[in-house]
């Protein structure tokens, strides 16, 4: 238990390390900010590429997974483009930075969709009721 | 017959939470499992989840309504029937998961059913392991039982895992055995 402790607060110091890093070494909010939006999303892209290859293939868990990888692999990309842009000022570089996070909201919306359908198949809310009358009924017997 | 069902019940009873792994031999295997959801539904009013890795559901309920089983009180996992493209398909009383290998989504569905479960005292019988190995190695349904025996103690339910005489399975048994509070032979 103390270890689990310990390795709570080693990592919630190298946290704040990496913070006060970024924001050393960098002076401009923007890029400082973008830095560690990538950070983030870097880490992010990696527990959910974890997660992914433990999943049996086909499951809709799965799916769901591979989109939500997919959102995360383009937001990360998108604020990749936008530190560029902020670097170098171009417009084109920001109208790709328009089109990846936009195209990161699709693919999000189409994971929500498939959350929406899993909600539904996994659902037993219906048999549920019809569990809870039945023995309303005989406890009433 | 070996082992009776009312021997298993008297070794449980006492019970309120337990996980319990029952071997069963294949002439016996339809006999017990009925004689053991008969107990549980009809005579302990207990509702709980079945999750059926042997017998398409279909089947067990035309068994279930021959042996006047209250089927009504089971919510039922189905993993055996083959349906389109091997999707989740569902019912009202009824979760087609498609695949007998598809670990993950048995594992979601077995949790959001028994959670959706009205009652604090449920059941959940899972039909069965020997059927798991077909299809999946042995290491991996070592890990899944070994999650499914954490998952039946938190939610606090009367966990039956059944499983065909040892044999071949023998030693997949006895190593599973320790992550269970009882383990019956219906075999011997």
């Amino acid at each position: 238990m103390v270890n689990k402790y310990f390795i709570i607060v080693i990592e919630v110091i190298a946290i704040i390390a990496g913070l006060y890093a970024i924001f050393k070494l960098i002076k401009n909010v923007d890029i400082a900010f973008g830095a560690l939006a990538i950070t983030f999303g870097v880490l992010s892209i990696i527990w959910t590429s974890m997660a992914l290859s433990n999943l049996a293939p086909g499951s809709s868990l799965r799916k769901q997974t591979l989109l939500y990888l997919l959102s995360l692999i383009v937001i990360v990309i998108a604020s990749g483009i936008n530190i560029v842009n902020i670097l170098i000022k171009s417009i084109g570089l920001r109208y790709v930075y328009y089109i990846f996070i936009s195209l990161a909201f699709l693919i999000f919306t189409f994971t929500s969709y498939k959350v929406l359908k899993t909600g539904k198949e996994f659902g037993f809310k219906e048999k549920a009721d019809e569990i809870r009358k039945k023995l309303k009924q005989k406890g009433a017997k | 017959m070996g082992k009776e069902v009312s021997e298993f019940q008297d070794q449980i009873k006492e019970l309120k939470e337990f996980v319990a792994l029952a071997t069963v031999n294949p002439r016996d295997y339809q006999k017990i499992n009925i004689g053991i959801i008969k107990k549980l539904v009809n005579d302990e009013k207990i509702p709980g989840v079945y999750i059926t890795l042997n017998k398409p559901y279909k089947t067990l309920k035309s068994i279930f309504e021959k042996e006047k089983i209250d089927s009504s009180l089971i919510l039922f996992i189905d993993a055996v029937t083959s349906t389109k493209d091997k999707k989740l398909e569902k019912t009202k009383d009824c979760l087609y998961i498609g695949s007998p290998e598809n670990l993950s989504d048995i594992s979601v569905a077995m949790d959001e059913a028994v959670r959706a479960v009205p009652s604090e005292k449920k059941f959940v019988f899972f039909d069965s392991l020997s059927t798991l190995l077909i299809y999946n190695q042995p290491g991996t349904i070592a890990k899944f039982i070994h999650f499914l025996a954490g998952k039946m103690r938190e939610w606090g339910v009367k966990g039956i895992i059944i499983s065909l005489e040892k044999g071949a399975n023998k030693e997949l048994i006895d190593k599973l055995s320790q992550f269970c509070d009882v383990s019956f032979d219906f075999g011997e």
